[in-house]
């Protein structure tokens, strides 16, 4: 029965976890929403412009350190202390953080200003893809 | 305010833990609740007992050869009352060194805001008296790169909020933010002078702003007047009484891509001369230029300060200071990041101590370490 070689399955496993560290984040909005570039996208999730509503997700979900990289080079904390600066001056509202895509795609499905970001093989009709991050 | 002078910390800290358990609250009916804050475990020593280190006018009681944790550390909460879209009340409380008191409780903000469009808000009550370009944020340690902004610049304005009114604009032009904010009201401050602590009271104050930042670049312009009444004896028989215009013009600028800072910022300090003496009470000039780069977690920054006082009644030397310093920030985990900061400051250069001594030539370390967190 168990005839797989231990190389083979540390192999795949390696492989797997390539796979989950360079895939897809795709930015997610509302159907209603149009297509946005980088440069965008980063102005809402860093607060620079608040006429759309970035949902983020938890600190603790690693798709949140991958899409913040990918989408400006910035780790956790300097995200952190970006949105500290704007949090306690009153200027803005840190984006509330979401459990999992899923809680993601129903929040942006709901509201026409809302964005948010998933990885892609979690898209569904419910929700457009405005952006890829790869 | 002080709740109770017998243990003022542990009142705080109470005050302030309490608010944050409640974390977030929330209702269905279009009313939301939301708990944060901040804070400081940190401290200064100087490398010579002859000379006592200060931050800022608010604070009396100085530090020297001993490391003293009052001078850096804080604690402050900022609860967020949210009704709709449009309307709000901001409350931030904390728990620093006021006059010579540790961990005294005191409001930072609070204030009432609407917001009639995306760009607009308005506000009503006490903000921050944004001098300058971090002025919003002083007190938000982590927010910062380095531990301690340089006296020079951050040390010269002794008032910190403004009671009134606020208007705030924003504009993003594709790549382009612009920033225009002005507010006018009243402020106080007690400061102390040859030992004597005495209440500034200014009925009349206003502060404005306007930033343009493109990419990774910020320039920011302001202009703070503070009019208040002044007394000076300037004899055993001879009292003046004029009104002082306090005046503070500043030019920021800044330049993060993530990997490279670059800070830089220009500050004069101007007021109408005294009858009779025909000199200001205080004048002066301070700039800094400072220059960082990410390894990681870890961000060294380099920075240069320059304070020129010019001839006034609290500056009589007309001289020029410079002070080198370093500072590393590590981010241990998302919301921490442990902070060093050594600077050279000139015996003479009377932003650094209760006590300057104008006929020395000396350098003096300022050894500070601490960590900055927000919850």
């Amino acid at each position: 029965m168990n005839t797989i070689p231990k190389i083979t399955v540390v192999l795949a496993a390696n492989l797997m976890l390539i796979a989950v560290a360079q895939a897809d984040v795709v930015v997610i909005g509302n159907l209603a929403a149009a297509t946005m570039s980088k440069d965008e996208v980063s102005q809402f999730f860093l607060g620079k412009n608040q006429t759309m509503k970035p949902v983020d997700r938890a600190s603790s979900d690693p798709i949140k350190a991958q899409f913040y990289q990918k989408l400006s080079g910035q780790d956790l904390s300097q995200v952190k202390a970006t949105w500290s600066r704007l949090v306690f001056t009153g200027k803005a509202s840190a984006p509330k953080e979401l459990p999992d895509a899923a809680a993601v795609k129903k929040a942006v499905a709901a509201d026409p200003k809302a964005i948010g970001y998933i990885d892609k093989s979690e898209v569904d009709a419910t929700v457009k893809v405005l952006l890829t991050l790869n | 305010m002080h709740i109770d002078k017998r243990s003022p910390l542990g009142v705080s800290v109470s005050v302030i833990l309490a608010l944050s358990l409640g974390q977030v609250a929330k209702a269905d009916d279009g009313f939301n609740t939301s708990i944060s804050g901040y804070g400081t475990i940190g401290g200064t020593y100087t490398g010579n007992s002859a000379y006592t280190y200060i931050q800022n006018p608010s604070e009396f009681k100085a530090t020297n050869s001993q490391f003293d944790l009052g001078v850096d550390s804080r604690i402050g909460a900022q609860a967020i009352f949210t009704y709709g879209a449009d309307l709000s009340v901001i409350v931030q409380e904390e728990a620093r060194r006021r006059g010579s008191e540790n961990f005294s409780l005191g409001t930072e903000w609070a204030y009432l805001q609407y917001k009639p469009t995306d760009d607009l808000k308005l506000r009503l009550g006490r903000v921050a008296l944004a001098t300058f370009l971090m002025s919003d944020f002083r007190e938000v340690g982590y927010a910062q790169t380095w531990f301690i902004a340089p006296n020079e610049v951050y040390g010269a304005e002794p008032f910190e909020t403004l009671d009134g009114g606020q208007a705030l604009w924003h504009v993003a032009l594709g790549p382009v933010g612009l920033d225009l904010q002005g507010a006018y009201g009243s402020t106080s401050q007690t400061v102390q002078a040859a030992g004597v602590s005495y209440d500034v009271s200014a009925k009349s104050a206003y502060n404005v702003s306007a930033a343009v930042s493109y990419q990774d670049f910020l320039v920011r312009i302001a202009e703070t007047l503070v009019s208040y009444p002044q007394t000076l004896p300037l004899g055993p028989t001879t009292i003046v009484n004029y009104m002082n215009h306090d005046k503070f013009l500043s030019a920021g600028f800044q330049y993060d891509n993530g990997t490279a800072i670059v800070l830089a910022e220009w500050a004069k300090r101007s007021e109408n001369a005294a009858p009779l003496v025909n000199l200001p009470l205080s004048a002066q000039t301070g700039w800094y230029v400072a220059g960082g780069w990410r390894f990681g977690k870890l961000t060294p920054l380099v920075s240069y300060a320059v304070g020129k006082p010019s001839e006034s009644l609290t500056h009589p030397e007309v001289a020029t200071y410079r002070t080198p310093s370093i500072s590393l920030r590590y981010d241990v985990v998302t919301n921490v990041a442990l902070k060093a900061q050594l600077s050279r400051a000139q015996a003479a250069n009377s932003a650094y101590w209760t006590d300057g001594n104008l006929n020395s030539s000396d350098r003096v370390t300022v050894f500070s370490l601490g960590a900055d967190f927000v919850f």
